[in-house]
């Protein structure tokens, strides 16, 4: 008989993929200034559901599970719809984000936010797990929890959308 | 991670539009938050995330269950929900009843005089007709029964939109039980969401204004800026 798993430590767990989760979170429309709100959501959740992990996927993808739900009930409170432009980044916020080194790294990201502020929720999420954090499809599927199918219909759907903007700008 | 039967990526794009996507996505691949940010992040978990003994062995709290950790964290960011539909009708009447000067801790200091809180004076008396006593009664002190900081601030946010009287005298009673307690911020965040419920705007907003000088750099800062309309 094979012995359990031993128990993720949530210090590691969280070291390796804090900075990612942060930068979903930010991508998946969840604005500056309450990127580490719902960081720490993300993050307590973990904590409490992690004795119920039972290993029947990676760590990560089951960790971007509970990212991506937790990034979707926000995106769905009344909050968020009556009050925040969520494709855009306010300037004082963005300036304040030590990441964004110089304008052009800002500008390359309000670009893509105006971009991915194109798609609905559902393609948005498939697009970044997979485009940004390099999840394989099936990962993606996994983590969406939709069939391989539909994460598919969703990630081409999403990438139609982002090209044929990106071309009309181009074009001017 | 890909493998030959996934498209390409648009970081592997060469040309055309996709190579102008690609260009944003590698940007983006860089748009990690800084040392500083994680650190600040991971002051507001439970200590576990540090290595740091287990929350019910650091003084001046109780066993936190998990449960109640992921609620709080939960009610905590979901205050900011409240805030959003709160609806300025909802305010009741004068003649709602409010806690007052009865509800009194056992230990720690006054229960509405918080130690260090300069905008809370005691005892918030809020304008209605009715002093009833609150419909919470402070537990008698035993530690087996005293409730988590986690538990009692879940129970006052989520009475917040039904009756705010009973969130403001949960949260006096997190007050007493709790003076250095881990979760002060939350509690004072649903304090003044529900003093400004009950209509009492002045004492909503001096409680806010103690809030922003106790906590400059609060990450609830906005939520209490937005609540009282600044």
């Amino acid at each position: 008989m094979s012995a359990p798993p031993s128990k993720p430590d949530l210090r590691q767990l969280f070291d390796e993929n804090a900075k990612y989760i942060w930068r979903s979170l930010r991508h998946l429309g969840v604005p500056d200034a309450d990127v580490e709100d719902i960081c720490q959501e993300v993050w307590v959740t973990v904590h409490r559901k992690l004795p119920e992990f039972e290993g029947r996927s990676s760590l990560r993808t089951w960790l971007y599970g509970i990212c991506m739900r937790v990034a979707s009930d926000y995106r769905r409170s009344a909050y968020v719809r009556r009050e925040r432009p969520t494709s855009e980044v306010p300037p004082s916020a963005a300036s304040q984000s030590s990441s964004v080194a110089s304008n052009e790294g800002l500008e390359a990201r309000q670009a893509l936010q105006t971009l991915l502020g194109l798609l609905d929720d559902e393609k948005r999420a498939v697009l970044v797990l997979y485009e940004l954090e390099g999840f394989t499809m099936k990962e993606v599927a996994e983590i969406v929890g939709t069939p391989l199918q539909t994460a598919y219909s969703r990630l081409y759907a999403a990438r139609e959308v982002l090209a044929h903007a990106a071309r009309e700008k181009a074009e001017g | 991670m890909s493998d030959s039967s996934e498209p390409p990526r648009f970081t592997d794009a060469n040309s055309g539009a996709e190579s102008v996507l690609g260009d944003l996505f590698r940007a983006a691949e860089r748009d990690l938050p800084s040392e500083s940010e994680l650190a600040r992040l991971k002051a507001r978990l439970p200590p576990v995330f540090s290595g740091e003994a287990p929350v019910a062995s650091r003084p001046g709290l109780s066993k936190l269950g998990r449960v109640g950790l992921g609620v709080l964290a939960l009610g905590a960011a979901s205050v900011v929900g409240y805030l959003a539909t709160r609806a300025p009708e909802r305010v009741p009447a004068p003649s709602v009843p409010v806690a007052s000067a009865p509800v009194s801790a056992p230990t720690g200091p006054s229960v509405s005089s918080p130690a260090s809180e300069p905008s809370a004076p005691s005892p918030e008396v809020v304008p209605s007709v009715n002093n009833a006593p609150s419909a919470v009664a402070p537990a008698p002190k035993a530690p087996h029964d005293k409730p988590s900081e986690a538990a009692l601030l879940e129970q006052a946010r989520r009475a917040l939109a039904s009756d705010p009287a009973r969130a403001l005298a949960l949260t006096r009673r997190h007050q007493a039980l709790y003076p250095r307690g881990a979760l002060n911020q939350e509690r004072e965040v649903i304090a003044i969401e529900a003093l400004r419920r009950l209509g009492a705007s002045s004492k909503a907003s001096e409680r806010a204004t103690g809030f922003e000088q106790k906590y400059p750099d609060s990450a609830h800062r906005r939520t209490v800026e937005k609540g009282l309309g600044q």
